[in-house]
């Protein structure tokens, strides 16, 4: 049950934070006025401490007394169990743990892109090629290396994660939102069962490994360097 | 003269305003995208901030209260009353602040070794270093703690900071894989002009690097400010703790003191918010050094 919760969780998650990062770091790679602002805003829940988005979330998210519910009660839409609720739950922290790290991503990728010269797409520009084929044939290419530590970097995060769990759900409701390391947890400092909590850390261990390897492994297939 | 001059004059009127045009529906565009992504941002935030003000019997009040019935400052107040959350504020300024640099001064350079040099059992070190982003950082905790133990840095703020200056596999990796991405040319026409590898790396590769080494001190603050268990087990006065701990304080055991807690979340947001203002500055900055660079 943890293991599928964590690999539902790494599977959709992944995708997701990809896209998103990738279209807000070309946006605020713009230079327009106002972009400082913009960038600040979107770094704003990455700095956020997981601990104060949780319960952040978890006060608006209340089914009795939070704001959510309260607007859709407003709206005539009937309201949620949210964190109550079994088939909620685990799609309610997947959109969490998006909200605060895709600002994060976007940092990377910006970086990424601002290393890609510029006068690249000059000679693009002067042999009349698309916005859209500029992006596909030279932005893409290019960000491949960067791209590459994004996915391992989610891969691996998201495969520990943790906090949310522990704060808000304590696993509930029914094990819908029990993750590996939240197991290892539960059962190591909880039920101090350290001998089973170990085994399941080599077997977190294992399931990372090999899939850090395939992972690797793929990379000469599309990722490019100079 | 006079007939050629008229349709030569409309077709410049014609095209300038269409380009004009379209240019300034992409960029209203990319401006609706940015502010609907700002909103999903900003509302929760809004409601963090809301919250913080409000006094204790209005924060679950049915309707809620957008905004609270008074703009009183006692809740920032009291964070400060009863927690030395000033001193808080200054031990994570310093613990944070510290561990970015060392992380920049100590990945930059591995990082750049990694990608650049070459050496016996490179790929080999490279691989270990990246797999030690796969061990969770809950299994290593008691072997370093014991560590710290005998060089007896427990119960100081050396604990959290020397760590971070003898690099990381995260940091590591991420300059190795921004080093890949800077053409070698600059390198090469360098190693011409008989520059030792020190010399390029300082004069050639770290200016080109400021994005890559900004994206890198962002990351690490975040994490050493946003640290818990860190904190945690090395540091046991109340004068030590990092302001991510004092607010754990907040949720305590009579019930959790939801408006000094998001107070407390506030106060811990804002001094990052500014840094990150600036530092995102440097990044533009660091843009138009590399740029100049190659021109």
């Amino acid at each position: 049950m943890a293991l599928r919760n964590t690999l539902v969780y790494s599977a959709t998650i992944l995708p997701l934070d990809l896209a998103r990062a990738l279209g807000l770091a070309l946006l605020i790679n713009r230079k327009l006025r106002g972009m400082a602002i913009f960038r600040t805003v979107f770094l704003l829940p990455v700095i956020c401490s997981t601990v104060a988005v949780a319960l952040l979330w978890g006060l608006m998210l209340d089914p009795y007394v939070g704001l959510i519910n309260f607007v859709l009660r407003l709206l005539n839409l009937p309201a949620q169990g949210w964190f109550t609720d079994a088939r909620q739950a685990l799609p309610l922290i997947i959109l969490m743990s998006l909200w605060k790290g895709v600002g994060y991503d976007a940092a990377l990728f910006l970086a990424g892109l601002q290393g890609v010269s510029p006068e690249l797409y000059e000679v693009a520009t002067i042999d009349g090629a698309t916005r859209w084929r500029q992006f596909r044939h030279i932005t893409l290419p290019l960000l491949t290396p960067t791209t590459f530590f994004v996915i391992t970097n989610a891969l691996i995060t998201s495969i520990q994660v943790f906090e949310y769990t522990w704060i808000l759900t304590k696993g509930g409701p029914q094990n819908a939102t029990t993750t590996m390391v939240f197991y290892i947890y539960q059962q190591g400092f909880q039920r101090l069962r350290m001998g089973h909590a170990s085994a399941i850390a080599y077997v977190l261990f294992v399931v990372l490994a090999i899939i850090m390897i395939v992972h690797w492994r793929l990379q000469r297939r599309w990722v490019h360097y100079t | 003269m006079a007939p050629v001059t008229p349709p030569h004059r409309s077709v410049r009127t014609r095209a300038a305003p269409s380009a004009l045009r379209h240019g300034r529906l992409n960029t209203a565009v990319v401006y609706m995208l940015l502010c609907a992504a700002a909103l999903t941002v900003l509302v929760p935030l809004f409601w963090l901030v809301s919250t913080a003000f409000k006094p204790f019997d209005e924060i679950f009040a049915i309707p809620p209260l957008l905004l609270p019935s008074s703009l009183g400052l006692d809740n920032l107040t009291s964070v400060f009353t009863s927690l030395p959350f000033a001193a808080m504020m200054l031990n994570s300024i310093k613990i944070a602040g510290l561990s970015a640099l060392g992380q920049v001064v100590s990945c930059s350079m591995a990082g750049y070794a990694f990608a650049r040099l070459h050496f016996v059992g490179r790929t080999l070190l490279f691989l270990v270093c990246v797999a030690t982003l796969l061990v969770p950082y809950h299994v290593t905790m008691i072997p370093i703690f014991a560590i710290m133990k005998s060089l007896g840095w427990v119960n100081t703020h050396t604990a959290l900071i020397v760590p971070a200056w003898l690099g990381g596999g995260f940091g590591i990796f991420l300059m190795r894989q921004f080093f890949l991405t800077l053409p070698e040319d600059l390198e090469d026409a360098g190693k011409m002009d008989g520059a030792n590898p020190v010399q390029i790396f300082g004069a050639i590769i770290l200016p080109l690097a400021q994005p890559g080494m900004t994206a890198l001190a962002i990351i690490s603050f975040t994490n050493a400010w946003n640290d818990l268990i860190g904190p945690l087990i090395y540091l046991t006065q109340m004068e030590q703790m990092t302001m991510t701990v004092g607010l754990t304080f907040f949720k305590g055991m009579h019930g959790t003191q939801w408006n000094l807690l998001m107070a407390g979340a506030l106060l811990s947001l804002l001094p990052a918010a500014v840094l990150f203002f600036i530092a995102q500055r440097h990044l533009i900055s660091g843009i138009s050094l590399s740029s100049a660079m190659k021109g």
